[in-house]
């Protein structure tokens, strides 16, 4: 009963953080919506019992993409030297779609809504997910850290002023 | 009882719409990147939600591997905006157009 309370409320935040990021005209705004969508998402992580993720996407999403996003933001204002508004056109014709679109999965959803799912035991502990890690995937465990490497020294070479 | 378990897929789907809809109607380019974030986070949840249905951590794995390379990805994402403002001294999607013939 608590956790049928505590799901509306983290949905209901999430949609409506979700449609602020797409809507609001500014910027910095639309950054901050993002930042609360994120953690509603990791709240519901912890409803669904896997808090090892809803610790990871608070750690690396709302605590490094969402920063890195801001301090793009920053420096595409400073530079100019005035307030950067978004403007939005065609939202009329985007919201048409995005209506189309989500009445098109509903309609795949609703012919599989005999299916009956139910929630098995739970093995998504830290343990088990570090032994399946570090033995079933550990080949691309240790190319995501190449990748990240990888990302690094591009992003420096891009940026860099010559 | 608790939440049947298609209530989640079905916000995963909203969320990850909301993030389609935003890429297609920002002008800036900041704000589509801030769109492709929010779908990235919608199908994390769908993904989230068959890996407790079926007991299986396979889910789980991708996406710690899906959020590890999103970062990398918004990392790079950004150096390039950045560059293409120190060029062209505009955000806007419509007027970065230097390929175009």
């Amino acid at each position: 009963m608590l956790e049928g309370i505590l799901f509306w409320v983290f949905s209901m935040g999430l949609m409506l953080s979700s449609l602020g990021v797409i809507i609001s005209k500014n910027l910095f705004r639309s950054a901050v919506y993002l930042v609360f969508s994120l953690t509603f998402t990791s709240l519901l992580f912890l409803l669904l019992k896997v808090e090892f993720l809803a610790f990871l996407q608070i750690l690396l999403y709302a605590g490094g993409v969402a920063v890195l996003l801001v301090f793009a933001i920053m420096v595409t204002r400073v530079i100019v030297g005035k307030d950067i508004w978004q403007q939005s056109r065609g939202l009329g014709w985007g919201i048409l779609f995005g209506l189309i679109f989500v009445g098109i999965g509903f309609g795949f959803f609703k012919a599989s809504s005999h299916l009956n799912f139910s929630y098995p035991k739970n093995p998504h502990g830290v343990k088990e997910i570090g032994e399946v890690l570090f033995t079933r995937f550990f080949l691309p465990f240790e190319i995501l850290s190449l990748l990240i490497v990888a990302g690094i020294i591009g992003a420096l070479l891009i940026s860099r002023k010559d | 009882m608790n939440v049947p378990i298609q209530y989640y897929i079905y916000l995963g789907f909203i969320v990850f719409s909301v993030g389609i809809v935003g890429v297609l109607t920002r002008r800036n380019v900041i704000g589509i990147l801030m769109s492709i974030e929010l779908m990235l986070n919608g199908s994390n949840l769908v993904l989230v939600s068959f890996s407790r249905i079926h007991g299986d951590t396979l889910g789980i794995i991708f996406v710690i591997f899906t959020i590890t390379i999103t970062v990398a990805e918004v990392a790079i994402g950004l150096a390039l905006v950045i560059q293409a403002f120190r060029l062209k001294m505009t955000v806007n999607a419509d007027e970065v157009n230097l390929l175009k013939g």
